[in-house]
Protein backbone atom coordinates (compact mmCIF):
# COMPACT_ATOMS: atom_id res chain seq x y z
CA UNK A 1 0.00 0.00 0.00
CA UNK A 2 1.12 3.42 -0.87
CA UNK A 3 3.96 4.07 -2.87
CA UNK A 4 3.06 6.31 -6.26
CA UNK A 5 2.87 4.70 -9.54
CA UNK A 6 6.22 4.37 -11.55
CA UNK A 7 6.81 6.88 -14.52
CA UNK A 8 5.76 4.31 -17.06
CA UNK A 9 2.02 3.91 -15.31
CA UNK A 10 -0.53 6.09 -16.58
CA UNK A 11 -0.33 9.99 -15.44
CA UNK A 12 -2.89 10.47 -12.66
CA UNK A 13 -4.91 13.37 -14.71
CA UNK A 14 -5.49 10.50 -17.43
CA UNK A 15 -6.57 7.85 -14.82
CA UNK A 16 -9.13 10.45 -13.67
CA UNK A 17 -10.32 11.53 -16.87
CA UNK A 18 -11.12 8.01 -17.42
CA UNK A 19 -13.01 7.76 -13.96
CA UNK A 20 -14.94 10.96 -14.73
CA UNK A 21 -15.99 9.26 -18.16
CA UNK A 22 -17.14 5.87 -16.15
CA UNK A 23 -19.33 7.97 -14.04
CA UNK A 24 -21.14 9.61 -17.15
CA UNK A 25 -21.66 6.19 -18.78
CA UNK A 26 -23.18 5.86 -15.06
CA UNK A 27 -25.19 8.52 -14.94
CA UNK A 28 -26.17 7.47 -18.63
CA UNK A 29 -26.95 3.87 -17.56
CA UNK A 30 -29.00 4.86 -14.40
CA UNK A 31 -31.61 6.72 -16.18
CA UNK A 32 -35.06 6.44 -15.67
CA UNK A 33 -36.82 3.82 -17.43
CA UNK A 34 -38.81 6.09 -19.96
CA UNK A 35 -41.92 8.82 -19.94
CA UNK A 36 -44.20 6.49 -18.25
CA UNK A 37 -42.30 5.94 -15.10
CA UNK A 38 -43.34 9.57 -13.75
CA UNK A 39 -47.12 9.55 -14.39
CA UNK A 40 -47.19 5.86 -13.08
CA UNK A 41 -45.49 6.51 -9.59
CA UNK A 42 -47.59 10.17 -10.33
CA UNK A 43 -50.97 8.53 -10.43
CA UNK A 44 -49.88 5.81 -7.18
CA UNK A 45 -49.41 8.64 -5.06
CA UNK A 46 -52.80 9.66 -5.86
CA UNK A 47 -54.42 6.51 -5.68
CA UNK A 48 -53.18 6.45 -1.91
CA UNK A 49 -54.08 9.84 -1.04
CA UNK A 50 -57.54 9.34 -2.46
CA UNK A 51 -58.17 6.39 -0.98
CA UNK A 52 -59.45 7.91 2.39
CA UNK A 53 -62.10 9.36 0.42
CA UNK A 54 -64.02 5.85 -0.39
CA UNK A 55 -67.12 5.62 2.35
CA UNK A 56 -66.55 1.49 2.76
CA UNK A 57 -63.17 0.83 4.66
CA UNK A 58 -62.68 -2.20 3.26
CA UNK A 59 -61.99 -0.81 0.05
CA UNK A 60 -59.89 1.67 1.01
CA UNK A 61 -57.86 -0.32 2.49
CA UNK A 62 -57.54 -2.00 -0.95
CA UNK A 63 -56.96 0.86 -2.33
CA UNK A 64 -54.14 1.80 0.01
CA UNK A 65 -52.73 -1.93 -0.71
CA UNK A 66 -52.85 -1.18 -4.03
CA UNK A 67 -50.92 2.09 -3.81
CA UNK A 68 -48.36 0.29 -2.22
CA UNK A 69 -47.80 -3.11 -4.58
CA UNK A 70 -47.63 -0.32 -7.50
CA UNK A 71 -44.99 1.46 -5.93
CA UNK A 72 -43.44 -1.95 -5.14
CA UNK A 73 -43.69 -3.06 -8.36
CA UNK A 74 -42.19 0.41 -9.86
CA UNK A 75 -39.02 -0.30 -7.63
CA UNK A 76 -38.54 -3.20 -8.97
CA UNK A 77 -38.99 -2.48 -12.55
CA UNK A 78 -36.26 0.51 -12.29
CA UNK A 79 -33.94 -1.81 -10.50
CA UNK A 80 -34.66 -4.21 -13.45
CA UNK A 81 -33.80 -2.12 -15.85
CA UNK A 82 -30.56 -0.15 -14.21
CA UNK A 83 -29.35 -3.15 -12.61
CA UNK A 84 -28.57 -1.10 -9.38
CA UNK A 85 -29.52 -0.24 -6.19
CA UNK A 86 -28.75 3.39 -5.04
CA UNK A 87 -26.99 4.11 -1.58
CA UNK A 88 -28.71 6.88 0.19
CA UNK A 89 -25.53 8.59 1.61
CA UNK A 90 -24.42 9.13 -1.68
CA UNK A 91 -26.33 11.08 -3.19
CA UNK A 92 -27.49 13.37 -0.59
CA UNK A 93 -29.60 16.20 -2.80
CA UNK A 94 -31.58 13.82 -4.36
CA UNK A 95 -32.43 11.61 -1.06
CA UNK A 96 -33.02 15.23 0.15
CA UNK A 97 -35.46 15.51 -2.25
CA UNK A 98 -37.40 12.56 -2.42
CA UNK A 99 -37.87 12.81 1.94
CA UNK A 100 -39.26 16.43 1.07
CA UNK A 101 -41.57 14.31 -1.55
CA UNK A 102 -42.67 11.61 1.19
CA UNK A 103 -42.90 14.45 3.83
CA UNK A 104 -45.99 16.41 1.62
CA UNK A 105 -47.45 13.12 0.68
CA UNK A 106 -47.84 11.83 4.39
CA UNK A 107 -49.57 15.59 4.62
CA UNK A 108 -52.07 15.24 1.87
CA UNK A 109 -52.40 11.69 2.91
CA UNK A 110 -53.28 13.38 6.75
CA UNK A 111 -54.79 15.70 5.38
CA UNK A 112 -57.27 13.51 3.10
CA UNK A 113 -57.98 11.38 6.28
CA UNK A 114 -59.05 14.74 8.22
CA UNK A 115 -61.64 15.58 5.19
CA UNK A 116 -62.89 12.00 5.00
CA UNK A 117 -63.49 12.05 8.76
CA UNK A 118 -64.95 15.45 8.77
CA UNK A 119 -67.59 14.59 6.04
CA UNK A 120 -66.04 16.34 3.02
CA UNK A 121 -65.06 13.50 0.70
CA UNK A 122 -65.61 15.38 -2.86
CA UNK A 123 -62.55 18.12 -1.36
CA UNK A 124 -59.76 14.79 -1.27
CA UNK A 125 -60.11 15.03 -4.97
CA UNK A 126 -58.46 18.08 -4.21
CA UNK A 127 -55.32 16.70 -1.57
CA UNK A 128 -55.50 13.67 -4.51
CA UNK A 129 -54.60 15.87 -7.68
CA UNK A 130 -52.07 17.55 -5.24
CA UNK A 131 -50.48 14.64 -4.36
CA UNK A 132 -50.36 13.62 -8.14
CA UNK A 133 -48.39 17.23 -9.60
CA UNK A 134 -45.84 17.19 -6.44
CA UNK A 135 -44.70 13.36 -7.07
CA UNK A 136 -44.89 13.92 -10.85
CA UNK A 137 -42.71 16.89 -10.57
CA UNK A 138 -40.72 15.68 -7.15
CA UNK A 139 -39.32 12.71 -8.59
CA UNK A 140 -38.73 13.76 -11.94
CA UNK A 141 -36.18 16.69 -10.37
CA UNK A 142 -35.29 14.17 -7.82
CA UNK A 143 -33.92 11.87 -10.90
CA UNK A 144 -32.45 14.78 -12.51
CA UNK A 145 -30.17 15.59 -9.30
CA UNK A 146 -29.21 12.14 -8.81
CA UNK A 147 -27.72 11.73 -12.03
CA UNK A 148 -25.95 15.02 -11.43
CA UNK A 149 -24.32 13.62 -8.93
CA UNK A 150 -23.53 10.18 -10.29
CA UNK A 151 -21.79 12.35 -12.66
CA UNK A 152 -19.91 13.93 -10.14
CA UNK A 153 -18.89 10.20 -8.66
CA UNK A 154 -20.92 10.85 -5.57
CA UNK B 1 -13.02 16.96 6.79
CA UNK B 2 -10.96 15.94 3.96
CA UNK B 3 -9.75 12.37 3.26
CA UNK B 4 -5.98 11.56 3.97
CA UNK B 5 -3.94 10.60 0.43
CA UNK B 6 -3.06 7.08 0.19
CA UNK B 7 -1.61 5.10 -2.55
CA UNK B 8 -2.69 1.90 -2.76
CA UNK B 9 -1.23 -0.79 -4.84
CA UNK B 10 -4.21 -3.10 -4.35
CA UNK B 11 -7.00 -0.57 -6.11
CA UNK B 12 -4.59 1.01 -8.48
CA UNK B 13 -5.04 -1.78 -11.60
CA UNK B 14 -7.43 -0.03 -14.30
CA UNK B 15 -10.19 -2.53 -13.85
CA UNK B 16 -9.72 -2.73 -10.34
CA UNK B 17 -9.92 1.04 -9.98
CA UNK B 18 -13.18 1.60 -12.21
CA UNK B 19 -15.21 -1.56 -10.54
CA UNK B 20 -14.63 0.59 -7.23
CA UNK B 21 -15.00 4.19 -8.74
CA UNK B 22 -18.39 2.73 -10.42
CA UNK B 23 -19.64 1.00 -6.90
CA UNK B 24 -18.68 4.07 -4.60
CA UNK B 25 -21.90 6.18 -5.53
CA UNK B 26 -24.29 2.85 -5.62
CA UNK B 27 -25.85 0.87 -2.65
CA UNK B 28 -24.92 -2.41 -5.27
CA UNK B 29 -25.05 -3.48 -8.82
CA UNK B 30 -25.88 -6.25 -10.69
CA UNK B 31 -22.65 -8.17 -12.80
CA UNK B 32 -24.44 -7.59 -16.00
CA UNK B 33 -24.78 -4.03 -15.63
CA UNK B 34 -21.37 -3.36 -14.50
CA UNK B 35 -19.95 -5.49 -16.70
CA UNK B 36 -21.78 -3.68 -19.62
CA UNK B 37 -20.94 0.13 -17.95
CA UNK B 38 -17.54 -0.55 -17.84
CA UNK B 39 -17.21 -2.38 -21.08
CA UNK B 40 -14.72 -5.38 -19.94
CA UNK B 41 -15.43 -8.98 -20.74
CA UNK B 42 -17.23 -11.47 -17.87
CA UNK B 43 -14.02 -12.82 -17.14
CA UNK B 44 -12.05 -9.90 -16.18
CA UNK B 45 -14.74 -8.81 -14.56
CA UNK B 46 -15.63 -12.02 -12.54
CA UNK B 47 -12.07 -12.30 -11.63
CA UNK B 48 -11.30 -8.62 -10.35
CA UNK B 49 -14.30 -8.91 -8.10
CA UNK B 50 -13.04 -12.45 -6.83
CA UNK B 51 -9.43 -10.57 -6.42
CA UNK B 52 -11.66 -7.56 -4.76
CA UNK B 53 -13.44 -9.87 -2.52
CA UNK B 54 -10.95 -11.80 -1.00
CA UNK B 55 -9.04 -8.60 0.01
CA UNK B 56 -12.32 -7.14 1.62
CA UNK B 57 -12.77 -4.32 -1.01
CA UNK B 58 -15.92 -5.44 -2.27
CA UNK B 59 -19.03 -8.06 -0.48
CA UNK B 60 -20.59 -9.78 -3.26
CA UNK B 61 -24.28 -11.25 -2.92
CA UNK B 62 -26.55 -14.01 -5.14
CA UNK B 63 -29.94 -13.48 -5.49
CA UNK B 64 -32.81 -15.43 -7.12
CA UNK B 65 -34.56 -13.06 -10.09
CA UNK B 66 -38.02 -13.74 -11.40
CA UNK B 67 -36.75 -12.04 -14.60
CA UNK B 68 -34.40 -15.58 -15.42
CA UNK B 69 -36.24 -17.90 -17.26
CA UNK B 70 -33.27 -20.34 -15.82
CA UNK B 71 -32.31 -21.67 -12.15
CA UNK B 72 -28.70 -19.05 -12.41
CA UNK B 73 -29.14 -16.39 -9.59
CA UNK B 74 -28.02 -12.87 -10.28
CA UNK B 75 -24.63 -11.64 -8.91
CA UNK B 76 -24.84 -8.02 -7.02
CA UNK B 77 -21.80 -5.96 -6.05
CA UNK B 78 -21.22 -3.78 -3.33
CA UNK B 79 -18.72 -1.70 -2.26
CA UNK B 80 -17.54 -2.28 1.25
CA UNK B 81 -16.69 0.38 3.99
CA UNK B 82 -13.11 -0.94 3.89
CA UNK B 83 -13.01 -0.88 0.05
CA UNK B 84 -14.81 2.72 0.15
CA UNK B 85 -12.13 4.04 2.28
CA UNK B 86 -9.35 2.60 0.19
CA UNK B 87 -11.21 4.51 -2.94
CA UNK B 88 -11.28 7.69 -1.40
CA UNK B 89 -7.59 7.39 -0.18
CA UNK B 90 -6.44 6.36 -3.65
CA UNK B 91 -8.25 8.94 -5.26
CA UNK B 92 -6.81 11.67 -3.01
CA UNK B 93 -3.20 10.28 -3.78
CA UNK B 94 -3.87 10.29 -7.38
CA UNK B 95 -5.63 14.08 -7.31
CA UNK B 96 -2.40 15.12 -5.31
CA UNK B 97 -0.21 13.61 -8.21
CA UNK B 98 -2.24 15.38 -11.21
CA UNK B 99 -2.10 18.82 -8.96
CA UNK B 100 2.00 18.00 -8.68
CA UNK B 101 2.31 17.13 -12.40
CA UNK B 102 0.69 20.60 -13.59
CA UNK B 103 2.18 22.75 -11.41
CA UNK B 104 5.79 21.18 -12.81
Amino acid sequence: MSHPPSDDSPDASAILDGLAADAERLADRVVTPSLWFYPVLAAAAALMVAAPAVEESGFSVMLLGLAGLAFALIAQEHHKRTGVTVRFGAAPKSVVLAAVVSAVLAGLLVTSFSLANAGLHSRVFATSMAAFLVTLVGSFLADRVHRAELRRGR
Amino acid sequence: MGVEAAFDDAIHAPTRLRLCAMLRPLGSADFGALAATLEVSDANLSKTIRNLAEIGYVSVAKHSSPERGDARRVTSVSLTPRGRAALDGHLAALRELARTAEAN
